[in-house]
């Protein structure tokens, strides 16, 4: 090499440093207009030269050598207004430049993934799509439920109750099945969730899987609510997809947040309602005089239509004390982003027993390296251990012995013996750990091929013991179970734009998922404990046989999707899912489900004025599906440890059907989306039909062919149909004042079409499916004895809201104090108490349901219609119904009540810290108020419906009353610091 | 293009070679019962069901046979209107008095047609052909004895004697079969089985050789154990599942109450706690809970057949025959072979010296003898049918046993609402418990 040669790379090597030193640097924040919240990942560019960063968390940018001179700062950022401003630039020295961006309510070139190939611009999708960002949500949010729950319309997600660990089941648009769950597909960063809940062999709730993401580490959910925009998800999205984004990280300074929110919850009368009578008729007169509570009662004076706002489980109620910590960092290059983040939180729950504790940390990371290549990961733990008390409508249940004291299991009315209840042991400790790897590689232009492979694990080990001299069983029990799921899922696809001619474009996409999930159970259990102390299964005196389960499913199909593209206005989607699953055999049961959708942007047409706003109209079909389960097809027995047999013993299981396939559920939408009146009002616009075909019904065989247990065969039909409109108004929108309402109306009529050979009470031909329905009496409200119609069942209504609508205005003021409210009333829907019975059947209290009765008739006093005593002197001013309901003779058909209700779901107070703390940027103070009012309709003399679930399952299909406590209200105080 | 056109080719190899197989443990097919190796765990699957049968039979039967009755704590469906009636949800609304007793007949008869397939010629030696044929020709007695009606595979309703005409065929061919694979034990059980449906058919003579077949020693019981619980004493607990009636019944107000308190009998045996009291109904302020201790343990056994039944069988034809000499020979002979608890020393024989007296005494300790076996109800059935119900249970009104329910169990809601062969109202004239009717009392 020469002397020349060693020198040039010395020479090029300072010849940026000469250049650099000719030039400054423009540094600043971005920051929302109203409210000066700061804006992250927004990209800054000096407008005409090739100089580009993106916004820190905290809003703040660096650009390094920028030539001297007037530039033009550019700043952009999807959802916002492009904002420029003119900075002089001095060289060798730092020019601030702070910029501040308005959003745009409807934006049109924002980035959606859910139900897309790949991914696209909200202006090429047909369907609807609902996003929900956690940064427009006022914090602290305790769950990912409370975080979807009234966020977008068409969604119903019941508040559920107050048992420790119990979640709440999810709807969008009704029952996308009457046999399978309707919950629908989740997804996290890409990784197919494993189920919607964790399974319990508690009879109590069952703690749902969505719950194990903290709302902290989450950016974004994306919806899709039925086939028209699922079908590309085939076999299992029936019931819509919804599409979990965590937190990537973003690039500059690294950020620290803490967060410790503290609160304390406490339940609200639920129970019988004073000084009012009857069925919609408000009617003093009838209902005697206010009387003490039945808690302080006892014997003969209980008798009388006391006051039980409690249930009389007031000494047993207590208002815990609630914390949680949260610590979070982000930050990176624009080569590498991170984000991570460890959450505690628990406390103490409405029952003695109640008791939990959460962790959940997170570690996502972003890295490009180089500019055709993108590499994300995300990773996640969580582990929730929670005990709780005996529960629910069980003979454990503390609420039983309570309510149905003193005919309860321990014979007493006495709360001294009631307390032995406690020394029941229930707890449960849930792990879940989340992987996923998203590789993205562009290679070529237009072109771009993605793959995700993600793992999900979730178990579950739950334990009971009733200790050794416990009072049911002095011998003592221990239990333990043991449940796993775990999926392993691949997911593949390529897309490639193309230019067709000079304004048509094509985007062609292909792809391919595979999903393995397996699923194991174990179940131990053992009678006769040692002595007191702690103890395991092998400790008891007699082992019963375990239950073992295991089951593997694995579903896999094909995708192609093509998106043509006119003018950047019109565009048409056409595309189809071939997918198999293996729990029908062999022959895999392969499926096609097609879908179409165009949607047109109308506001871009030139005849469309300016001053009109933005619109964009979409229409969409498409279908998708529900796989039963894995073993639905085959006829099957199960093998039964006997020991009194002698050993192992076949029993019937599964009739089996070799015909059976997945629903298949085929979806109509059409809608628009707009901002009008300046971008001040903005409105989503859906109708949309489903018809669900080849519906499975559980078909109940005569039990005198010899198996009772029933079959799911595709006998039915049904379908689902309605409107969603959700509005956001900015009412008043100054600089340091605003207000602003968000609405939203949901409606969802539901009507069976076809039952085939199914017999199924709920699901009956031309009613709303599920619906609710029993003898009915002829004379219901008259003030005479009672008369039933004929044998045939009649129809109160669907179990499910018909209506839904959610009101949750927001006001701006100075210092960027934020309030906040959110309301939702639910209407239409009909609910079935099912334990009221009992209590009116043995007495002595009678049912709370009808307390109000008993302050005319006491309960003891009278016997029913059909009775030994069925006269009273004040008999004529007691209805029909709750003479044949409320005493001893109680006909279960008649506890039915509507279901309407409206509630405050939560009330918030944001304001920043008027000073900085040392060492940190900015505090944020939270006060929040969570189901603090409800209002039922006035004929409802049970409890609130918003805590009506079957068994409270995640994954339940119809709501009814059990003895349950509803959701209590909880207020916070949340501090949230950035440093 | 090319690039495109070839990925979906590629992803089908590699979806292709991920395969979709899937063996699942667990459940087991269907075709897997035709190894032999499974013809042991197929018995014992028809005994699992036969157990849980006869054990709600018994609980619920003995209500309505007045062998017990309610004190309504908690019964699983419904409280009891009244002390000592039944609804029909208590009757028939669960599911374990009509559908494990079809579970069990059919998947008898299932195995029996599974092993004539599979073993051709061999099956007339089969011991396990045999066992399943006994079992089926038991399941059918058990659901001929205690239901209303029969129904076989879904079809039509029919008289209940239709399951007892099978048993017995079905008992002819299990005793040959039995027989022939050299199984004394299954032999006996058909016989015994036999014994007893002919004589409720009405063919006397050849119960009576049945019957005389038949050792006194001679037992078949239906086995229970932790976790197939006797339900007669899981119901003396409490309640430990969501199905299941605790403390729901009593011995106080029925025949056994005195009877056992003045003679210690220990077929009868019952105990009695007083707190806490059970319901309250009408002038019953509260009803005392005397609970049965016949059966001790989650694991005692029911007897389904024995040689001491055969006796009683002898002994009933021998009356048929005006021999009053003969049966109250055999009555006695059963009744003596057994210890007083009170004092050790046998119990004191009836007296008869007219055939009514015998009859009494006949009908008194078949009775005791098969207290809480799921038989009793039929005994009172087959004996109104002809003519010769008693006078044996004599105390308060509870001895209007026919007049305030059917001693039968009636065909379920889910049979009706499931069988197109059915009417599917619930509302049967002829049954009383269907219509809710009290008689009053």
């Amino acid at each position: 090499m020469t002397k020349t040669g060693l020198l040039m790379p010395v020479l090029l090597a300072a010849a940026p440093l000469a250049t650099w030193a000719q030039t400054g640097t423009v540094a600043g924040r971005v920051r929302n207009e109203r409210g000066g919240a700061p804006i992250a990942a927004a990209q800054v560019t000096i407008a005409g030269l090739n100089l580009t960063t993106l916004t820190g968390a905290d809003g703040s940018f660096t650009l390094a050598r920028v030539p001297p001179g007037r530039q033009e700062l550019r700043v952009s950022r999807i959802g916002y207004r492009v904002a420029t401003t003119p900075v002089d630039v001095l060289a060798d020295q730092t020019v601030q430049a702070n910029v501040e961006m308005g959003e745009v309510p409807l934006a049109l070139d924002e980035i959606v993934v859910t139900g897309t190939v790949g991914q696209a611009r909200r202006r090429e999708v047909g369907n609807e799509i609902a996003q929900i960002k956690t940064a427009d949500i006022a914090q602290p949010v305790p769950t990912l439920e409370a975080l979807l729950q009234d966020r977008t319309a068409g969604i119903v997600i019941p508040a559920g109750t107050a048992e420790m660990g119990s979640g709440q089941a999810i709807r969008l648009r009704g029952n996308a099945s009457l046999s399978l769950v309707s919950y629908p597909l989740v997804y996290i960063d890409g990784v197919r969730q494993t189920g919607s809940g964790y399974r319990s062999t508690r009879s109590g709730g069952q703690t749902s899987m969505i719950s194990d993401i903290d709302p902290a580490t989450i950016d974004r959910v994306e919806i899709i609510k039925g086939p028209a925009a699922t079908a590309l998800y085939g076999t299992e999205a029936a019931a819509g997809v919804m599409q979990i984004f965590t937190k990537r990280g973003t690039s500059g300074r690294t950020v620290w947040t803490f967060q410790t929110d503290q609160g304390v919850r406490w339940v609200q009368a639920w129970g019988s309602k004073p000084g009012r009578y009857a069925e919609g008729l408000l009617d003093s007169t009838l209902s005697g005089t206010a009387t003490q509570p039945c808690i302080a009662l006892h014997g003969a004076a209980a008798h009388s239509g006391c006051h039980r706002p409690y249930h009389d489980m007031d000494p047993y109620l207590r208002q815990p004390h609630r914390e949680r910590y949260t610590i979070s960092v982000t930050g990176g290059s624009d080569q590498v982003r991170f984000f991570s983040s460890a959450t505690g939180d628990g406390g103490g729950g409405i029952l003695p027993n109640d008791r939990d504790l959460r962790y959940q940390v997170r570690g996502n990371m972003s890295v490009q390296p180089s500019s055709k290549v993108t590499l994300d990961v995300s990773s996640a733990y969580s582990r929730y251990r929670f005990d709780l008390t005996g529960y629910n409508n069980t003979l454990e249940g503390l609420y039983f012995q309570v309510v149905r004291r003193p005919l309860n299991t321990l014979a007493s009315d006495n709360y001294a013996v009631l307390d032995s209840m406690l020394q029941l042991q229930n707890g449960q400790v849930n792990d879940r750990m989340i992987l996923g790897v998203t590789a993205t590689w562009a290679p070529l232009r237009g072109m771009s091929h993605r793959l995700t492979v993600g793992y999900d694990d979730a178990r579950t080990e739950q334990t009971f013991v009733r200790p050794y001299n416990f009072i049911i069983e002095r011998q003592g029990r221990i239990g333990l179970t043991e449940w796993s799921s775990h999926s392993l899922s691949a997911d593949y696809v390529v897309s490639q734009q193309l230019s067709l001619s000079g304004s048509l474009n094509a985007t062609v996409s292909a792809g391919g998922q595979l999903v393995r999930r397996e699923e194991q159970q174990v179940t131990l259990e053992g009678v006769g404990l040692p002595g007191p102390g702690d103890h395991t299964v092998s400790s008891a005196s007699t082992q019963l046989a375990p239950d073992v389960r295991d089951q593997r499913v694995i579903t896999g199909g094909f995708l192609l999707q093509s998106l043509f593209a006119l003018r950047d206005r019109y565009f048409l989607t056409a595309g189809v899912r071939v997918d198999g699953n293996s729990a029908f055999g062999r022959d895999l049961g392969l499926q096609a489900y097609p879908k179409g959708s165009a949607s047109y942007v109308i506001s871009d047409e030139p005849f469309w004025p300016e001053g009109l706003g933005t619109m964009k109209l979409r229409a969409a079909y498409g279908w998708a599906g529900r796989a039963p389960g894995a073993f639905d097809a085959i006829r099957t027995w199960t093998p039964q440890l006997f020991a009194g047999g002698g050993g192992t013993a076949m029993i019937p299981r599964n009739p089996g059907n070799p015909l059976l396939g997945p629903e298949r559920s085929q979806e109509m939408e059409v809608g628009f989306d707009a901002s009008v009146l300046k971008e001040r009002l903005t409105a989503d616009f859906s109708w949309y039909t489903r018809v669900t075909n080849n519906a499975l019904f559980n078909v109940t065989r005569p039990p005198s062919m010899g198996n009772p247990n029933a079959q799911l065969e595709n006998v039915g039909r049904f379908e689902n149909k309605g409107i969603e409109l959700s509005l956001i108004g900015r009412i008043v929108e100054q600089r340091e004042f605003g207000i602003e309402v968000a609405a939203s109306l949901a409606t969802n009529f539901s009507k069976v079409l076809q039952v085939g050979t199914a017999t199924v009470n709920a699901i009956v031909v031309g009613q709303p499916a599920p619906v609710v329905r029993s003898r009915k009496l002829k004379n219901a409200f008259k003030f005479e004895d009672p008369q039933f119609e004929d044998d045939t069942l009649g129809f109160y209504g669907p179990n499910l809201p018909t209506y839904v609508v959610t009101v949750s205005p927001t006001i701006h003021f100075p210092r960027n104090v934020t309030l906040t409210a959110r309301g939702e009333y639910q209407g239409g829907a009909w609910i079935s108490q099912a334990a009221a019975n009992f209590l009116a059947q043995r007495g002595p209290y009678g049912t709370p349901s009808c307390d109000e009765v008993y302050r005319i008739v006491p309960w003891s006093e009278y016997d029913g219609p059909t009775g030994t005593r069925r006269t009273h002197p004040n008999l004529g001013r007691v209805r029909a119904v709750d003479r044949a309901r409320c005493y001893r003779t109680s006909d279960g058909d008649l506890f039915k009540w509507p279901a309407d209700f409206l509630k405050l779901r939560e009330v918030t107070l944001q304001a920043p810290l008027p000073f900085q703390l040392k060492g940190t940027q900015s505090t944020i103070v939270t006060l929040s108020v969570r189901n603090i009012l409800t209002l039922l309709d006035p004929r409802n003399r049970s409890q609130d419906p918003d805590a009506g679930a079957t068994g409270n399952t995640v994954e339940g299909l119809t709501f009814q009353f059990l003895d349950a406590i509803p959701a209590p209200a909880e207020f916070t105080v949340s501090f949230r610091t950035t440093f | 293009m090319k690039t495109i056109k070839g990925i979906p080719v590629a992803t089908a190899l590699v979806l292709a070679a991920c395969g979709f197989d899937v063996t699942n443990p667990g459940p087991v097919p269907d075709e897997v019962l035709d190894d032999p190796g499974a013809y042991a765990s197929i018995v014992r699957g028809v005994q699992f069901n036969l157990s849980r049968a006869v054990s709600i039979d018994a609980y619920y039967g003995a209500v309505a046979a007045k062998e017990y009755s309610t004190s309504g704590r908690v019964i699983a469906t419904k409280l009891p209107l009244a002390f000592g009636q039944l609804t029909v949800d208590d009757m028939a609304g669960g599911a374990g008095t009509w559908n494990w007793s079809h579970s069990a007949r059919w998947q008898a008869e299932n195995g029996v047609e599974r092993l004539r397939r599979v073993l051709g010629a061999d099956f007339a030696t089969n011991r396990f052909a045999g066992q399943l044929l006994m079992y089926a020709a038991l399941s059918n007695r058990v659901l001929g004895e205690n239901m209303c009606e029969a129904v076989i595979d879904g079809g039509p309703a029919q008289p209940n004697t239709v399951h007892l005409t099978r048993a017995e065929t079905l008992a002819t061919e299990a005793i040959d079969v039995a027989t022939a694979a050299n199984d004394v034990a299954t032999a006996n059980a058909a016989r015994a089985v036999r014994a007893s449906v002919r004589l409720y058919l009405g063919k006397f003579a050849e119960a009576a050789i049945d019957a005389a077949a038949v050792p006194t020693s001679f037992v078949l019981s239906a086995p229970f154990d932790e976790q197939l619980r006797n339900i007669i004493v899981e119901s003396n607990d409490f309640m430990l599942s969501g199905s299941t009636g605790f403390r729901a019944h009593t011995v106080w107000r029925t025949f056994f109450e005195n009877y056992y308190r003045t003679t210690g009998d220990p077929r009868t045996q019952w105990d009695s706690l007083t707190s806490p009291a059970t319901a309250r109904f009408g002038e019953f302020t509260n009803i005392l809970w005397d609970f049965q201790r016949k059966y001790t343990a989650y694991g005692s056994a029911i007897r389904l057949a024995s040689g001491r039944e055969m006796r009683l069988v002898e002994a009933e034809v021998a009356l048929r025959n005006n021999d009053v000499t003969t049966a109250m020979t055999l009555i006695n002979g059963i009744r003596t072979a057994v210890n007083s608890r009170f004092n050790g020393q046998p119990l004191q024989p009836w007296t008869a010296s007219t055939v009514p007296e015998a009859w009494d005494a006949l009908k008194r300790e078949r009775s005791i003898e098969l207290w809480l076996e799921a038989r009793t109800m039929g005994d009172l059935r087959r004996w109104i049918a002809d003519g010769t119900y008693p006078s044996m249970f004599t105390i308060g009104p509870e001895n209007d046993v026919a007049n305030r329910i059917r001693l039968c169990l009636p065909i379920t809601r889910g049979e009706r609402q499931t069988n197109p062969n059915l009417s599917r109202t619930p509302n049967d004239p002829t049954n009383p418990i269907f219509d809710g009717s009290v008689a009053p009392w």
